[in-house]
């Protein structure tokens, strides 16, 4: 009597399943896999009570309106850091990924990408791809271009730039004024207002380059600033990892991580809710999109937190669209074209905190939105972001309130000189393994 | 006769072919995977035979002392649980306290909590507590107390139940007895009830010590990132390193992670084997 009771419970069970199994199969015409990275995209959510759509659905439509309402399927996926994207490159079948510079760098020069049709000679793609064509920042096109690969081509044949962003301090204006972090030598000071009051990131490519700052600290101040070959200069010297240079950081990370040492811990992750609520630490290295999202949390609890980039220097990044080998590149490049177009690209700029290397017309609207001081205020700065959003109807100029200086705006756009003091990340290649060990040696 | 077994053997045997899916799962899980390990520790980044990782392991100091560190931050937590835990389990089992076993699912309810938000809430309620108290933050000041601190917390639960459950099969009368012929309450103690509950004490060690040498979250989380254990290093290999060695590097340290784990359960077992008189309960 049990048995059968047993058997039909595990019948229907079966029955069901296969049922709900079967319902999920819809019908459609096209599959995108993409692969990008936590809170990235605008995938959604509501104004004044109504729904709005998120990126991923406007998508949909959008294909359907392009190709006579045909479906698609789009499985979005994330990752949580770049090296977590390296290792299941392989089992994922993504179309489309969104690594960093240093890692598309790799996969490149590994052969594990496909290659978007870029003219460099005229710094064009195809027509499939004309909405970055049309809307790329010079500034940014730039200094992808300079960046070259193995095979000697640069970063735009392989990545279409998504967002990018620097790296700095952001910490609570109560406890720090802005000169005590103006120098990556804050971390090293024997101060005790430092003790302890330091978070850094639990990911050696960021807190490597706190340590290359300390270690070539004198070399690079007698750079010449004003050089035209300034940057390619401080890059050679951001991107070492002879052993000597590995020995050098580790020893100075160690010192600076030891007890009584400014460093209290590591993170990746909580740290940019944290730093709004904590009481204990003050500063924590951010990226600037982090760092923009902790001074809005900050700004809802009215704790003013503040972001600044060390004068010596540091990080600029690059997260780019790829296609993997095995992607369907005519979709993948719809996608990339459609996400590029200004609009979409404001929409992702508010949700996430990163800068968009997308400009045009409705960026530029965006950004006077969000931060331009209101008219007849006087206590302003001006800040020219021609070189940035290169030609705008009515100059690119903008007029910031000065109460935020050193806030979201400026952690969003840095000057040109600002940026002419940051380097890309490049990989380590063969020495990856020996920074590696000194890695696990300071934790 | 013969017939009879002759048609015994040709029969399908049903309760052996029940095994079948053990076996399966067990290649497939347990065998498959090790053999992964020990292929990838044994071979380099172009899968020749080399020895290249095993000296990188060894050869790097620190991994010594995050080995020598998880020992000891594994023994003293379970010397902890056993000891916290032992006199729970002992009034537990009393069934005058206890008498409809909810005491014991109180004790167990925290494990129905992530262990990951429990420990987060450890290490808030802990800070909070020391700055108030002593003006220093533990986790950043003594990250290995708090990690110790840590792990038994989430790891006490698996301690009482097998003590509880060995205490439950305790003979009263035997305790009974050694007090009426005139043992004291130490002796009692001591030559009866710990005699009696050592094969609870094993597999408490047992399910203690061997999570606690692996669980890095713990690790993490109480000690802001700043202290590994075992688990860190084998973490850090296989999830966040690019190097091309990584997969051989983690496997080694695996292995080693593994041995030490197999020479734990080699002391078990001989202790065990002392008690055999008292082997009636064993891993619950």
């Amino acid at each position: 009597m049990i048995k059968n009771k047993l058997t039909c419970l595990v019948a229907s069970f079966l029955a069901l399943s296969s049922v709900t199994l079967l319902s999920g199969c819809e019908k459609y015409d096209a599959k995108l896999t993409i692969c990008n990275w936590e809170d990235y995209i605008y995938l959604g959510g509501k104004e004044n009570g109504k729904k709005v759509k998120g990126i991923v659905d406007r998508f949909k439509d959008y294909y359907a309106e392009t190709h006579d309402g045909a479906k698609i399927k789009v499985n979005y996926q994330t990752f949580s850091t770049n090296e977590e994207l390296y290792a299941q490159l392989g089992d994922m079948n993504a179309d489309l990924i969104c690594p960093s510079d240093y890692m598309i760098q790799k996969l490149a020069n590994e052969n594990k990408l496909i290659p978007f049709s870029y003219d460099e000679a005229n710094d064009k793609y195809n027509a499939s791809l004309k909405n970055w064509d049309d809307n790329g920042s010079p500034f940014i096109r730039n200094r992808f271009k300079s960046e070259k690969l193995n095979d000697g081509s640069c970063f735009l044949k392989y990545a279409v730039p998504y967002f990018w962003g620097t790296m700095g301090f952001v910490y609570d204006s109560d406890y720090f004024e802005e000169e005590e972090l103006e120098s990556w030598e804050c971390l090293w000071s024997t101060n005790t207002k430092f003790k302890g009051q330091f978070k850094l990131k639990d990911s050696v490519r960021d807190t490597y380059l706190t340590g290359i700052f300390h270690v070539y600290k004198e070399e690079i101040d007698a750079l010449d600033k004003t050089a035209p070959d300034f940057n390619a200069k401080l890059s050679e010297i951001f991107n070492r990892c002879d052993d000597e240079t590995i020995a050098k950081v580790g020893t100075a990370l160690k010192a600076a991580k030891k007890d009584g040492g400014t460093v209290r811990g590591f993170e990746v992750d909580d740290g940019k809710s944290e730093i709004v609520s904590s009481k204990t630490y003050h500063a924590n290295l951010a990226w600037s999109g982090d760092a923009v999202y902790s001074m809005d949390c900050g700004d809802e609890l009215e704790k003013t937190l503040n972001y600044v980039l060390p004068k010596e220097g540091s990080n600029v990044w690059f997260d780019g669209w790829c296609m993997p080998k095995g992607a369907n590149q005519a979709l993948a490049e719809e996608f990339v074209n459609f996400i590029c177009r200004p609009d979409n690209a404001a929409l992702c700029m508010g949700e996430v905190g990163y800068t968009s290397p997308i400009v045009g017309e409705d960026m530029w609207e965006f950004v006077n939105e969000t931060y331009a001081a209101e008219e007849g205020e006087t206590d302003t700065y001006e800040v020219d972001l021609s070189f940035y959003f290169g030609e705008v109807e009515g100059g690119a100029t903008i007029k910031i309130p000065s109460s935020e200086r050193g806030r979201q705006f400026d952690a969003q756009y840095p000057t040109e000189e600002q940026l002419n003091r940051c380097c890309v990340m490049k990989d380590f290649g063969a020495q990856q393994t020996k920074v590696d060990l000194m890695w696990q040696d300071i934790k | 006769m013969e017939a009879v077994v002759r048609r015994r053997q040709r029969r399908f045997n049903f309760r052996g072919s029940l095994c079948i899916p053990y076996f399966v799962f067990m290649a497939l899980f347990v065998v498959a995977p090790l053999a992964i390990i020990v292929y990838y520790a044994f071979t380099d980044q172009n899968g020749l035979i080399s020895l290249e990782s095993w000296k990188t392991v060894f050869t790097t100091a620190k991994n010594w002392q995050v080995i020598g560190q998880t020992v000891i931050i594994s023994t003293i937590s379970t010397i902890l649980c056993i000891l916290i835990a032992y006199p729970i389990a002992y009034i537990l089992s009393n069934k005058k306290f206890n008498k409809n076993k909810v005491l014991v699912y109180i004790f167990l309810l925290p494990m129905w909590i992530n262990f990951v938000i429990r420990t987060i809430g450890l290490k808030a309620l802990i800070n909070g507590a020391t700055t108030f108290l002593f003006h220093f933050e533990l986790t950043a000041d003594y990250p290995l107390v708090a990690i110790v601190l840590g792990m038994v917390y989430d790891y006490l639960p698996f301690a009482i139940l097998p003590l509880y459950n060995q205490m439950l099969k305790m003979d009263k009368n035997q305790i009974e007895a050694a007090a009426d012929l005139g043992a004291n309450p130490v002796q009692v103690f001591f030559k009866n009830i710990i005699p009696m509950t050592i094969p609870g004490i094993v597999s408490a060690c047992m399910m203690t010590f061997m999570p606690t040498m692996s669980s890095y979250v713990i690790a993490n989380k109480m000690s802001e990132n700043t202290t590994s254990i075992i688990g860190n290093l084998v973490a850090y290999w296989f999830s966040e390193s690019i190097s091309p060695v990584s997969f051989n590097v983690g496997s080694v340290i695996s292995l080693v992670m593994l041995m030490i784990i197999g020479i734990t359960l080699l002391l078990e077992k001989t202790i065990g084997n002392k008690e055999e008189n008292q082997k009636k309960g064993g891993i619950w």
